[in-house]
């Protein structure tokens, strides 16, 4: 099995096997500053609709929540939506790493001073304040676990919406599909008007072509008139 | 999701009070080294079982997350693209749409350019029409002044018919001008434009008083035959049958 903790290097002792996530370098995914949920029931689970809330809230902190429909201000949502979910995930890991690390360290001694320690478990505090925290560190890695299915519920209703039959993936279709037709229409019009267009063009052509014979022929017939006239005045010069 | 030791006092306590007497007897016979080997050896099985756990849980919970992430983000990216494709779309149309309003403003131009080039080309065709009755006049006096010149035909003559035929050009020229310039229409050659007709639709001037008189009149020959009644259903001898 893949060891998903093979990134943290840090060395577990008597000194910070306590320490919470929660500190200036990282935040921690659990409520209350990453102390955990504040009810939780003696089988270690908190209540559903508690981890839903909570969801809803660590994803709006962390700017992970799905992108919706006409976002104008992010140029590609879907990208900023992948790249916060994955380090919300990443954050996750990171803490539930965290407190696997103590948590294996606190059950280590728990169970070697069980082992060692004879009859006399009750009264030997070290057992007692180890065993707490390791009830603790198994609690949040608990809650973790639960915060993250929580995820995938949230996911799985965020996958919802976008294909309702109104909304999202069908909203826009309808949307681009409303385009498509209106463009093919202006499309056939433009195409039927580029037609008319080319008869006008035609049209006006053959009338040019009219107008450059009539004024040929009235060049002659001007030209004829002169030659006329000529002849005219001719012929009245030579009958005097 | 009950996780194994979760309650860790509960379960040593239970394996402390339900452990075989074998194991007790086999724990006694072994030296402290051994029995700290045993213990250690039991304590890393027990670890290992819960890392397993462990991480088998969180695996099978991140490969669900990032699943639902990956499957989030892709139909994210579909409903992206498929807007950006709307919005592609809704640009052409509105640059089709302008090409419509160019084209139609360019399909007005052409018809109004064919109708000017019609009305130019007809105007010319008037012009030549006058131009050959020019050249026939003209011929038909040079003629008739080649005639005169040879004594074929008298001077009175020739300045009759020189008259008459200079008097057809300038009329004809006239004639076609005027009609051009006062009745032909602006922009259809072939159409002709008349005064407006004054008062098209005469007023209903009909003497009411004459006009019952009149038929007072043509109905005296009926009088007795219809008693009573009235116009639309009379009455009488005559009368048609009730």
């Amino acid at each position: 099995m893949a060891d998903f903790c093979s990134q943290n290097k840090e060395s577990i002792n008597d000194s910070n096997y306590k320490d919470s996530y929660d500190n200036a370098q990282h935040a921690s995914s659990l409520p209350n500053s990453g102390t955990g949920f504040s009810q939780v029931g003696s089988n270690g689970l908190v209540d559903q609709s508690a981890v839903d809330a909570y969801v809803t809230t660590l994803l709006s902190k962390a700017n992970a929540a799905p992108p919706g429909d006409t976002d104008p201000d992010d140029v590609n949502p879907a990208s900023t939506f992948a790249d916060s979910a994955a380090a919300l995930r990443a954050n996750i890991g990171s803490e539930y790493c965290f407190y696997y690390k103590r948590y294996m360290y606190a059950l280590q001694k728990v169970l070697l001073l069980a082992a060692t320690s004879g009859m006399n478990l009750a009264g030997n505090a070290d057992y007692n304040s180890k065993k707490k925290v390791a009830q603790d560190l198994n609690s949040k890695l608990n809650q973790l676990l639960q915060i993250m299915q929580g995820l995938v519920n949230a996911r799985t209703q965020s996958l919802n919406t976008y294909y309702g039959t109104t909304t999202g993936v069908n909203a826009v279709n309808q949307d681009l599909d409303n385009a498509r037709k209106s463009l093919v229409e202006h499309m056939d019009k433009l195409q039927s008007n580029n037609m008319e267009m080319d008869v006008r063009s035609s049209m006006i052509d053959y009338t040019l072509e009219k107008n450059s014979s009539s004024r040929n022929l009235l060049a002659i017939y001007g030209f004829m008139n002169i030659v006329a006239v000529g002849l005219l005045f001719y012929l009245y010069k030579s009958s005097k | 999701m009950k996780e194994p030791f979760l309650d860790v006092g509960s379960l040593i306590t239970q394996t402390q009070t339900l452990s075989d007497m074998e194991l007790q007897s086999y724990l006694a016979s072994l030296s402290s080294s051994q029995q700290s080997d045993f213990t250690a050896s039991n304590v890393a099985d027990a670890i290992n079982s819960v890392k397993t756990v462990k991480q088998q849980r969180y695996n099978d919970m991140a490969d669900q997350v990032t699943g639902a992430d990956n499957n989030l983000t892709a139909a994210a990216y579909y409903v992206a693209r498929t807007q950006d494709l709307k919005n592609m779309a809704g640009d052409i149309d509105e640059v089709a749409v302008k090409q419509l309003i160019t084209s139609d403003v360019n399909h007005d131009l052409a018809g109004r350019q064919y109708e000017i080039n019609e009305w130019a080309n007809f105007n010319k065709l008037d012009t030549l029409f006058f131009m050959q009755v020019l050249f026939i006049c003209l011929t038909f006096i040079a003629g008739l002044l080649f005639l005169m010149n040879n004594n074929l035909v008298s001077s009175s003559l020739f300045t009759l018919l020189a008259f008459l035929t200079a008097f057809l050009a300038a009329f004809t020229l006239i004639t076609r001008a005027r009609n051009t310039s006062v009745m032909r229409d602006s922009r259809y050659w072939h159409k002709l434009r008349f005064p407006q007709q004054q008062d098209p639709f005469p007023s209903a001037d009909i003497d009411l008083t004459k006009a019952c008189k009149a038929v007072n009149d043509d109905l005296s020959d009926f009088k007795g035959v219809f008693t009573g009644g009235t116009a639309k259903s009379p009455s009488g001898p005559g009368g048609p049958p009730i």
